[in-house]
């Protein structure tokens, strides 16, 4: 599941201060001890393989968005004009997205990416709507946004994400050399 | 596609090697595709090109002995509860709490799966419990997915293979969902890192999709239990995902024994009703092999069940198994003869917990010297079928996975 902020509302009547946490250890609290801090955010049950062509140098349109079950099977597919296709996973698309320049600014997948159902993956809010400029044209638009789009949303969950106001991780570190099933 | 021989054969007494069918040897690269490579790799000799053959009617005689046997255990359980006889099945003191309160609300606690290993039925003896895997089952990923590649392979039906877990699993977590209205439907699945259970946690994963859950998968090690507040993941610098539903392909009694902290926090967390942990609790007390003992004395001479007692001198002059109370794998397990020569023997991780006794069963076998152990999943009912077979006694990681296919009269 990809958690990403659709919009950030603080509901907070307390405000807690967490410590750093460590990897294993204790979460220790470093304020108050009565309440925690709350904030909405949207999350995103279905994952995405987007499908790009660069239809005049260095402009690319998306083609297809297809909904899947597994979030961390998300892709980008692109095909470029040189008829090389690239596969790109979204943590490569993030790496791509932060580092800039190249092979993803430069070949103009970045607004393409962002202003269609991707951009949701990539950080943009739920509550802006895609631009059908980034299809490749309308209809491919219309039934992207009609049956993905769909899909997306409503499989969207909002979800409250607060603090813990202590906690503790790191149990069972350095165990996964054998299985525990029978 | 079934072997001509089938046709007129005597259905009662079918050998098992003339239930074998030879199906076409899938590729590495097929399995690869699947996400299955784990089963194929290196040193891994698991996975075969041959199915088992399995009448209708034995497929009935597996299906209602987990039923039966089901509620055997549901029975067992609330004697042990009553009687508070923890010292006799190997539960700590510090699960005795998380026990009773999720056994109580075992509506809310739903018991998503498990799965009995069966002796008997293809070579015409009637069912034998050999074990129950209430709380961790796995070989998820061969019998849901492998059975059905090599089912089309074959070129059969669906519908020639008794396969319905990823349906029945489907139909647990809506019913896990229904009973705990208040809750968000979102699913946290945690293992301790193994790449086999991982695999099988993806199975379950599918399943709550299916439901209408969403889920994520976070290594346990990663997990933040808060006692106040309830099962976290940390998704960014200040972020903090909550989950009202948690699955661990974590024993119980790796929890209570290993790691009490934890214990001690979760039963916080069940009994403030922050969150849902499946398998729940009350399955720690199914898994213990202690319940078989039980079971030996509350239904004594149960057509389902083999002698089972606490001492090896009920078995003078008669075959039996010795195995822990919380061993897995087949890992610490005897197998001693009728004059206490050892037929069998495996070491293991679980030797410091007390042992149970159990009649010596022979599984059924083949013309090779394989025995075949069945194992059928209970999800709410009856769920799926799979075998596995060993050229020894005891099916442990060793053994060979073996699809079935329903055979046709």
């Amino acid at each position: 599941m990809t958690p990403f902020k659709a919009f950030s509302r603080n509901t907070a009547k307390a405000r807690v201060f967490i410590a750093a946490l460590s990897v294993s250890g204790t979460l220790l609290l470093a304020g108050c001890s009565s309440g925690y801090e709350t904030e909405e955010k949207v999350l995103l049950t279905k994952g995405l393989v987007t499908e790009l062509e660069e239809v005049s140098a260095g402009e690319y349109k998306i083609t297809n968005e297809t909904a899947i079950d597994d979030t961390s099977g998300s892709q980008v597919i692109a095909h470029h004009l040189s008829g090389k296709i690239d596969t790109l996973s979204m943590q490569e698309v993030r790496e791509q997205q932060h580092q800039g320049g190249s092979s993803y600014h430069s070949h103009g997948m970045g607004g393409a990416l962002m202003y269609g159902m991707m951009g949701y993956y990539l950080g943009r809010s739920l509550s802006s709507p895609v631009n059908p400029g980034a299809y490749r044209n309308q209809s491919t638009y219309n039934r992207v946004a009609n049956s993905t789009g769909r899909t997306i949303t409503n499989s969207a969950v909002r979800t409250t994400v607060r603090r813990p106001s202590s906690g503790s991780s790191g149990f069972g570190s350095g165990r996964s050399t054998r299985s525990f099933g029978g | 596609m079934v072997p001509a021989v089938l046709a007129q054969a005597d259905q009662h007494v079918l050998s098992v090697d003339k239930r074998i069918l030879f199906t076409a040897d899938l590729p590495t690269s097929h399995w690869k595709k699947l996400g299955l490579q784990w089963f194929v790799g290196k040193d891994m000799d698991y996975l075969t090109d041959e199915m088992l053959g399995v009448w209708p009617e034995e497929i009935q005689a597996y299906k209602e002995a987990s039923n039966e046997l089901y509620e055997l255990y549901e029975r067992a359980a609330q004697h042990i509860i009553d009687k508070r006889l923890w010292h006799r099945v190997g539960i700590p003191a510090n699960a005795v709490r998380l026990i009773e309160h999720t056994w109580e609300n075992r509506h809310q606690h739903v018991h998503l799966y498990g799965r009995f290993d069966l002796a008997g039925v293809i070579d015409g003896k009637p069912a034998k419990l050999i074990e129950f895997n209430a709380d961790t089952a796995t070989v998820m990923p061969e019998t849901t997915v492998v059975q059905q590649e090599q089912l089309k392979a074959a070129n059969m039906a669906m519908d020639q293979q008794f396969n319905q877990l990823d349906l029945y699993l489907s139909a647990q977590f809506r019913r896990l969902a229904e009973r705990n209205p208040n809750k968000v439907p979102q699913i946290l699945l945690s293992t301790l890192g193994h790449e086999e259970d991982n695999l099988n946690a993806d199975v379950i994963a599918r399943a709550a999709v299916h439901a209408g859950f969403g889920v994520r998968h976070t290594p346990l090690e990663k997990v933040i239990f808060s006692p106040e507040d309830g099962i976290f993941v940390q998704v960014g610098r200040d972020d903090y995902l909550p989950f009202d539903f948690w699955f661990k392909l974590i024993p119980w009694e790796f929890i209570a024994f290993e790691e009490p902290a934890l214990m001690d926090i979760l039963i916080k967390i069940v009994l403030n009703d922050l969150a849902v942990i499946v398998n729940p609790a009350y399955t720690m007390l199914f898994q213990s092999k202690g319940m078989m003992a039980i079971l030996w004395e509350l239904f004594p001479n149960h057509p389902l069940l083999l002698k089972t007692t606490v001492s090896a001198q009920d078995f003078r002059g008669e075959a039996y198994v010795q195995k822990v109370i919380f061993g897995r794998e087949g890992e610490n397990i005897n197998i001693l003869d009728e004059h206490n020569r050892y037929m069998g023997f495996n070491k293991g991780d679980f030797g410091n917990f007390p042992s149970i006794f159990q009649a010596f069963e022979e599984l059924p076998s083949d013309k090779n010297g394989e025995y075949y152990q069945a194992g059928i999943y209970w999800s709410g009912q009856p769920a799926a079928l799979s075998f596995r077979r060993r050229d020894g006694y005891i099916i442990d990681t060793d053994s060979e996975f073996i699809s079935h296919y329903i055979l046709e009269a």
